[in-house]
């Protein structure tokens, strides 16, 4: 028998996660930060390993793990990832890496559990090949998420964690319903049964709501988002990454909606598409209004996420690969940015864009990586960025002629707010007093951005990396789809 | 006719416990609780081992003729009754000590309360069962008004008195009429009487919607549940967690039975008056408890709504529905005793020794949410607990609540009962939100100012005991077959409940 690496993957981070919590206490907490560094450490390594021993060419579930869990229900524990889910195993070690080890030596050792808990119900929700365990790993994030943001986030921290709780528990409930359809009508909730159940066009639509309340709130998506700005900037640094970056809610329309009612979301394309086209635009502009860094990215982020949803509805590949490498790169670019923000936040006290005018002449190294990130963010060719949003444009394009001029146009604002925030931050003349006296980015600061910046720029130049392996599953997604299940 | 006293060894046990104690105290009048409390431990547990040891549960068996029956379900449900009280006493010892409640007496009461409890679980006659109920009840009004120099208490138990009264007089006014209609007593005859009987003969149809009445009075279900929040806020803490309990797993079992076995004919009788019931309880549920300033008040609604998705189970009618709820009850007690152990652990007497409350004297402090503000600072295990009870309480994965809520909803969805299910999904993020609030209170605010006050320290035993028993919450939310299977092949072996 072979060795079952999902569930080390998912159980490692979460068992060194209570075990972190247990010993907070014990010598000042040394011990706890040492465990939780080896946890991310190792959980990354294993990680790297499923990454290398990943069948790239193959659409079937690789790694499978299959275990009955609950008879009566005839729920499984069953674990398997393709080249959808394999991807963002990748980028949620990655980022868990960066934000466990790139903690401070002063933050408490529940915080860090949390996280490390947090990664690990994360790779189970990516890895869930049954509903119900999906459903749980889904939602038992917010737990630790709603914890790490409640007992170690900003002013407004209790009002944003009862925000993001309830929202996102209110639209996943939905979800929960459609499962307990799906089961009533298969007897089974095992996601690849599913994917080949006939279901009505009617049915199909009602269930096509019922997930859409459960991923749009989660990815977010206008107009079901507005839990997500006061979230992640009231969240700490670690914890508004993970929530951004991971790009769970996304994920959740390749896995469930799109396969299960493939023609629900043909009928529905057209809407999504205006959605997520509105989406991008209104976030754009909101984001242009933004006084304060930490929302800035926040709706940037949820903007892009627009593009995202954008490149699933247009259904057609290049589009849908686009898309999947947009979700990553901007996941990184997410990270970065608000690895950014918290630097300057370390030193200034808080993030307001007017107060930080002309950090470079203080920090060259940070306003050096700003400026790449926000590149990156804009989409500059030879940055990650930039394949992602080519791809989803063309896609457009192929789609219908005026979609892709629109969705070529509302790119541009994500550009305006970008680099009018490059200015007001980076340049521009210094208005705060104490901007001059800062110090740069320490080694260790300088390090994590870099590596960030690298991958930017390696997954900009050599995209081939990540469209090749999610190829074939993204091939047989919309050859499922092409069958009606009427 | 000859009958064995062995599959009543059980009930007998507490029985002679009883009448031990009643001795003890006519000798020995000036004694504290000490004795009485070992002895009531020790009774519970050779009950529980007499449960196990003369009890085949593969087999339904009836005893004295068809007057009581002896099955996996009532097994189930009689051993979850008594761990229950053990734990509710565990927890509440240190409580009873601080309201000077340490006195054989108030064992009595819980004893004598928890064997109406076990007759009505093991009862299949009207007669035994009627007797049971109020054995049961009997005890709780005093319970309520233990505390003799409370006005709070005092109130409680009045009111939870009178209306208890009415509602046993409904139950025996149902009675009779179904009696009038088949006339019999025992729920096997009338099984088999009450056949082919539909909506038409009004005898039985009254008789079902005023026995009906009862039972929902006993869980607290709206419109019957007005007691409630008053009884919990004014009872002594252990007897609002033994309320919340214990009796309510007689009631459920007894809904069940009836349900299933002798007025089964009705059955769109019941599902129509369960629909509404269940609603209305849903809904109060969730949103009255917003507004309640005082834990216990909280917890009563948060019962209301509970007993609302237990009753969503039960008009579903078939089997599954009856095991879901069987599974949801156990899930809800085991949650509710976390919830309410840390309470007890809490000072009841946190701001002196008396308050006044709208004129009237009330020592039942200490249970206020803004006591709660902060307490992670202060004690963080019994925060932690409480969190953990919240959250399943709530009915958030992976915690143990969560299957309940899955199974009772998933049975009603899938046998069609859609809006009942969408109200029951709206209605559980409604009440996630006050369960939220108290975890925020704990976990995110900081230490109120000028509140220094110390807590009590948990005992050693109550401590483990309560840390076992939240991480029963936890590790059944990994393993919820364990419990689940439990209770579907009880009801599979039993065939009736």
């Amino acid at each position: 028998m072979s060795v079952p690496v999902l569930s080390l993957l998912i159980w490692l981070p979460i068992i060194a996660g209570v075990a972190v919590l247990a010993l907070r206490n014990v010598d000042s907490g040394r011990p706890s930060r040492w465990l939780a560094n080896a946890a991310a450490w190792v959980t990354f390594f294993i990680a790297v390993y499923v990454l290398c021993q990943f069948q790239s060419t193959s659409a079937a579930m690789q790694f499978s793990e299959r275990v009955m869990w609950i008879p009566y229900f005839g729920i499984e524990y069953s674990l398997g990832i393709d080249g959808l889910s394999v991807l963002f195993i990748g980028m949620n070690a990655f980022i868990t890496l960066l934000v466990v080890t790139s903690e401070k030596i002063s933050s408490k050792g529940s915080y860090l559990a949390a996280l490390l808990i947090t990664s690990g119900l994360t790779y189970g929700a990516f890895s869930a090949r049954d509903a119900v365990l999906f459903y749980i790993f889904f939602e038992a994030m917010l737990i630790p998420m709603y914890l790490a943001i409640g007992v170690f986030g900003g002013q407004q921290r209790k009002y944003a964690t009862t925000k993001f709780f309830l929202y996102t528990l209110f639209g996943s409930l939905f979800m929960l319903l459609a499962l307990f359809y799906l089961y009533g009508v298969s007897q089974t909730f095992s996601l690849q049964a599913w994917h080949h159940l006939p279901l009505s066009l009617h049915t199909q639509l009602i269930l096509f709501g019922a997930f859409f309340m459960a991923f749009a709130v989660k990815t977010p998506m206008w107009p079901l988002h507005a839990w997500a700005p006061d979230a992640y900037v009231e969240a700490p640094t670690g914890a508004a990454i993970m929530l951004a970056s991971t790009k769970i809610g996304a994920y959740g329309f390749l896995r469930l909606l799109l396969p299960i009612v493939p023609d629900a979301a043909q009928v529905l394309a057209p809407w999504m598409i205006g959605l997520s086209l509105l989406a991008v635009i209104y976030f754009g502009f909101v984001a242009l209004a933004q006084t304060d860094l930490k929302r800035l990215i926040a709706y940037s982020s949820i903007a892009h996420m627009g593009l995202v949803t954008l490149g699933f509805f247009l259904l057609n590949a290049v589009a849908l690969k686009g898309a999947v490498l947009l979700m990553v790169s901007n996941g990184l670019v997410v990270a970065a940015l608000f690895f950014c923000a918290d630097a300057l936040k370390t030193r200034l006290g808080d993030c307001r864009l007017n107060d930080c005018g002309g950090i470079v002449n203080a920090m060259p190294w940070l306003a050096t990586l700003l400026v790449f990130f926000a590149m990156a963010n804009i989409g500059l060719p030879g940055t990650s960025g930039f394949v992602g949003e080519f791809l989803v444009i063309l896609g457009a394009v192929s789609y219908q002629l005026g979609v892709g001029l629109l969705a070529a146009t509302v790119v541009v604002v994500g550009a305006a707010y970008t680099l009018w925030m490059v200015r007001r931050v980076v340049f521009g003349s210094v208005t705060h007093p104490s901007v001059s006296a800062l110090s740069d980015l320490g080694i260790q600061e300088r390090l994590l951005l870099s590596v960030l910046a690298a991958s930017m720029l390696g997954f900009g130049l050599w995209p081939q990396a990540l469209l090749g392996m999610a190829d074939a599953s993204v091939t047989q997604l919309l050859a499922h789809m092409a069958l009606s299940k009427l | 006719m000859t009958f064995s006293l062995i599959p009543l060894l059980p009930e007998l046990t507490l029985l002679a416990a009883l009448a031990l104690l009643l001795l003890m105290v006519a000798l020995f009048p000036s004694q504290d609780g000490t004795a009485a409390y070992g002895l009531t431990q020790l009774a519970l547990w050779v009950a529980l081992l007499a449960l196990w040891l003369t009890q085949d549960f593969k087999s339904t068996q009836f005893v004295m003729g068809s007057m009581l029956l002896r099955s996996a379900p009532t097994l189930l449900m009689q051993s979850a009754a008594l761990l229950a009280l053990s734990l509710t006493l565990v927890y509440g010892r240190a409580s009873l000590i601080r309201q000077k409640l340490w006195q054989p007496e108030t064992f009595m009461l819980f004893l004598c309360s928890t064997l109406g409890v076990l007759a009505v679980i093991g009862s299949y006659h009207f007669v035994p069962l009627f007797v049971g109920l109020e054995l049961m009840a009997l005890p709780l009004y005093a319970m309520v008004a233990l505390r003799k120099d409370d006005a709070l208490s005092i109130e409680a138990g009045l009111k939870y008195f009178f209306l208890g009264a009415l509602a046993s007089g409904f139950m025996l006014y149902g009675i009779s009429l179904v009696y009038g209609a088949t006339g019999s007593l025992g729920l096997l005859s009338i099984m088999h009487l009450a056949e082919g009987f539909d909506s038409s003969n009004t005898l039985l149809l009254l008789g079902l919607i005023f026995i009906l009445s009862g039972l929902a009075f006993k869980l607290s279900a709206v419109p019957f549940h007005m007691w409630a929040p008053d009884v919990y806020r004014g009872a002594p803490t252990v007897v609002a967690l033994f309320i919340s309990t214990v009796p309510k797993l007689a009631v459920v079992m007894l809904l069940l039975r009836l349900m299933s076995g002798a007025l089964a004919s009705l059955l769109t009788e019941w599902q129509t008056m369960l629909a509404l019931l269940a609603v209305l309880s849903m809904i109060v549920g969730a949103v009255a408890a917003i507004a309640q300033p005082n834990l216990k008040r909280m917890l009563a609604y948060s019962t209301i709504g509970h007993m609302g998705y237990l009753l969503l189970g039960a008009l579903v009618g078939n089997p599954d529905g009856f095991s879901a709820v069987l599974f949801y009850i156990l899930t809800y007690v085991l949650s509710n005793l976390v919830a309410f152990g840390v309470l007890l652990s809490m000072n009841e007497t946190s701001d002196g020794d008396a308050e006044n409350v709208n004129g009237k004297i009330t020592l039942s402090c200490g249970s206020d949410l803004k006591d709660f503000r902060g307490l992670y600072h202060r004690s963080p295990i019994r925060a932690v607990l409480m969190t953990l009870a919240m959250l399943s309480l709530a009915g958030v994965p992976p915690l143990l609540g969560f299957y309940g809520k899955f199974a009772v909803i998933a049975v009603a969805l899938i046998n069609g009962f859609v809006w009942l299910s969408i109200i029951a999904i709206l209605t559980s993020v409604i009440a996630a939100f006050y369960y939220l609030r108290l975890i925020r209170l704990m976990l995110f605010s900081n230490q109120s100012e000028g509140e220094e006050e110390s807590l009590p320290a948990i005992g050693a035993i109550p401590r483990t005991m309560l840390a076992l028993n939240g991480l029963v919450l936890l590790v059944l939310g990994l393993f919820p077959s364990v419990l689940l299977d439990t209770t579907v092949r009880a009801l599979a072996w039993a065939g009736l409940l």
